[in-house]
């Protein structure tokens, strides 16, 4: 077993989930038209484990970490539906009250660019002890060593400087440090990031990560991982689950979803992507088409026109989950 | 070598340098930012070259002063033998026949205003290549060539995809018959499934037409599917130059070695076993780069000569070109110090 993903915390047991989201939807009304971003999306996940929610642009991945923690514009109307339950809460049904105590407490967030997350005109000091004191209610002082003392766990060499710095005078890199000290700040028990390395460099990347992984093992953290990238999710997740057109498609423990993948798109999408690790035979084989109208989604598999095996029962009507191993759920009916 | 054909690219020295500028009336020169830094490469008719590097390695720059978009600081450029700094307007347009680009970001660098046949027609507007029904042809068959529909020409831009987008963006730059196109993180902002098939059509365009790429890229896998020869930058600098796959699989330079053990292949598997190569610190300032080896701030193995003196960019035996002191003339590289993930995650920075 890879020393570096560690095995999740459970008890003899089954372990209690610590988010336990069923049947999640977010439609929007886009000029009289219906939009289904997120259309029955269940998942969980247990404590110390880090899930991968992987998808490509139109997927939903995004709206739903955002429809979790109630972060929809307000402008654009919406409905949720379905329950997320996070202890004996209803992330979906909660009050905006319950949720300012959950969000950034105990489910923190890290979104993918640090300096529109990050405010330019304050200290980072300021930033980092922020959450702490509103949460926290502790003093300015047991505050600022709290942060430095975060600053320090994410891999400042200077916490001192960084704490008087601002936004700008850090690379993205030690930006993106920040937001994992800002995030851990107030010991939540769930981290959700959102393509939290895709704007750095790939040398930063992995240091990113591995912080991110080690930090999580030595606290027990359960997280989510949001991302387009497959690298990323074979390197840093206990369990995948493959999002297309607002649904879930595949899911199943991260080794078996790679060594046996079962459902088109995915397989699609592992022989398309371009790759240092293995001989190179040929050209690449992309997946035909492109990703489908979030508006007008048929009756049938979302994937059927891109899918090299649809038959007609792939466009007559939409396959639900079924087990195909163990953990290991696909959404097909032809399942090749 | 020295009797053959010269390639269609030469650059020999070239440096382009930005001026940070302060004061309101005067807008005096503060700093010289040394995005590129004395770069030497060549690109043969037919062939695609790689550049890869992170941000701040000027590669887009070496980009744009390929094509004339900026103008160098030093050095020369030579587009088959001849030198093309310098040039004057009637000079730079026949320039743009054999020269052309396509930018990263698709939803950028097609005017909005334009429809999508006059977008690629517009190089043959300007070059004055056949009259109004050739245009329409040419246009119907560009279209087919990139696989889109040719009654597309009567839309807008705002009516397609990324992938289709960068499709349009390819159809114009071939719409002169260039000889070399530069092309800056073409693939980048499209989606996995969508890249597959953007990189393919480049490929097949290649190879077709006997094109030539300056194909710069973060991504060195896109790149190891393109192209035949890869130029790692760093800093301005090249570190690193020869065959895709051997510099892939063998990486000699400290830098190549650190970028490629820092790439998350898809495979649990492949990812178990990493031992990445780690890197301290950050990326130093371009405007006062740091003396003798660029690299050596966040070299694991540098030592006191790296601060000294800076390695030149060197042949070694099996072809390829390394800038580092401890690379063999018979291509031995150093072994880099090896960390379990783990370890080298907490390395401070800052």
């Amino acid at each position: 077993m890879d020393p570096r993903v560690a095995q999740p915390i459970s008890s003899a047991s089954t372990p209690v989930p610590v988010l336990d989201v069923r049947d999640l939807r977010t439609h929007f009304s886009v000029g009289g038209r219906m939009l289904r971003a997120v259309d029955g999306v269940s998942f969980s996940v247990n404590p110390g484990e880090t899930i991968g929610l992987v998808g490509e642009s139109g997927s939903g991945k995004s709206v739903t970490a955002l429809s979790l923690l109630q972060l929809l514009p307000r402008t654009t109307p919406h409905v949720t539906a379905g329950s997320a339950m996070f202890g004996d809460v209803d992330l979906i049904k909660a009050t905006a009250k319950r949720m300012r105590s959950v969000r950034g407490r105990k489910i923190a967030l890290i979104f993918q660019d640090p300096m529109t997350s990050l405010n330019p005109m304050l200290t980072i000091g300021l930033q980092v002890t922020e959450g702490i004191r509103w949460h926290l209610r502790v003093s300015v002082r047991e505050a600022h060593e709290r942060a430095e003392h975060l600053l320090h766990q994410v891999g400042m060499a200077d916490p001192r400087r960084v704490l008087h710095a601002y936004p700008h005078e850090l690379s993205g890199g030690m930006r993106q440090r920040v937001m994992i000290a800002i995030a851990l700040s107030c010991e939540p028990s769930l981290l959700l990031a959102d393509e939290p390395t895709t704007a750095l460099d790939v040398t930063i990347q992995a240091q990113i990560l591995d912080l991110l992984r080690s930090l999580a093992d030595e606290r027990g953290l359960a997280m989510i991982l949001i991302t387009h990238n497959l690298g990323i999710v074979a390197g840093y997740t206990h369990r995948t689950y493959v999002m297309y057109a607002g649904e879930i498609v595949e899911e199943a423990p991260t080794q078996a979803l790679f060594s046996k993948p079962r459902h088109p798109y995915t397989m699609g999408l592992l022989e398309s992507v371009p790759r240092l690790d293995r001989r190179m035979t040929g050209p690449l084989k992309p997946i035909k088409g492109s990703p489908p109208s979030p508006f007008d989604r048929g009756p049938g598999c979302p994937f059927a026109p891109r899918c090299p095996f649809a038959n007609s029962q792939s466009w007559e009507s939409r396959p639900a989950l079924e087990l195909v191993g163990p953990d290991h759920m696909v959404a097909c009916w032809v399942k090749p | 070598m020295s009797n053959s054909p010269p390639s269609l690219l030469e650059i020999e020295q070239l440096k382009t340098f930005y001026y940070l500028r302060a004061g309101t009336l005067l807008q005096r020169k503060v700093a010289e930012v040394h995005a590129v830094d004395g770069v030497s490469l060549s690109v043969r008719a037919g062939e695609a070259l790689g550049l890869v590097g992170e941000s701040g390695c000027g590669k887009t720059t070496l980009a744009r002063t390929v094509v004339q978009l900026i103008p160098p600081t030093a050095g020369e450029i030579r587009i088959g033998g001849r030198d093309v700094t310098g040039l004057n307007r009637a000079e730079k347009r026949e320039f743009r026949r054999t020269v052309q680009m396509v930018f990263q970001d698709p939803y950028d660098s097609l005017d909005a205003r334009m429809k999508v046949g006059d977008i690629i027609a517009e190089g043959l507007v300007i070059h004055q290549l056949g009259g109004r029904a050739e245009r329409r042809e040419r246009v119907a068959q560009l279209l087919a060539q990139v696989q889109l529909d040719p009654d597309m020409a009567s839309r807008y831009p705002r009516e397609f995809s990324g992938g289709q987008r960068q499709r349009i963006s390819i159809a114009r730059a071939l719409a002169v018959e260039p000889k070399l196109i530069v092309l800056d993180e073409p693939v980048s902002a499209l989606d996995v499934s969508i890249q597959a098939q953007i990189v393919n059509l480049l490929e097949d365009l290649r190879r077709d037409r006997d094109l030539s790429f300056l194909f710069i890229s973060h991504d060195l896998a896109v790149v190891r599917q393109l192209c035949g020869r890869v130029a790692v930058m760093y800093l301005g600098k090249i570190m690193e130059l020869g065959d895709t796959e051997r510099v892939t699989f063998v990486p000699l330079h400290p830098y190549t070695q650190a970028l490629l053990s820092a790439v998350p292949a898809p495979d649990p598997e492949v990812e178990h076993r990493r031992r990445r190569v780690p890197l301290r610190g950050d990326l130093p300032s371009a405007v006062t780069p740091p003396p003798g080896c660029r690299f050596h701030t966040r070299c694991p193995i540098a030592q006191d000569i790296c601060r000294r003196s800076e390695p030149p960019l060197r042949r070694v035996s099996d072809g390829r070109e390394v800038a580092c002191h401890f690379v063999g003339e018979d291509a031995t590289g150093p072994v880099p110090p090896q960390l379990p993930a783990t370890e080298s995650g907490t390395s401070a920075v800052g």
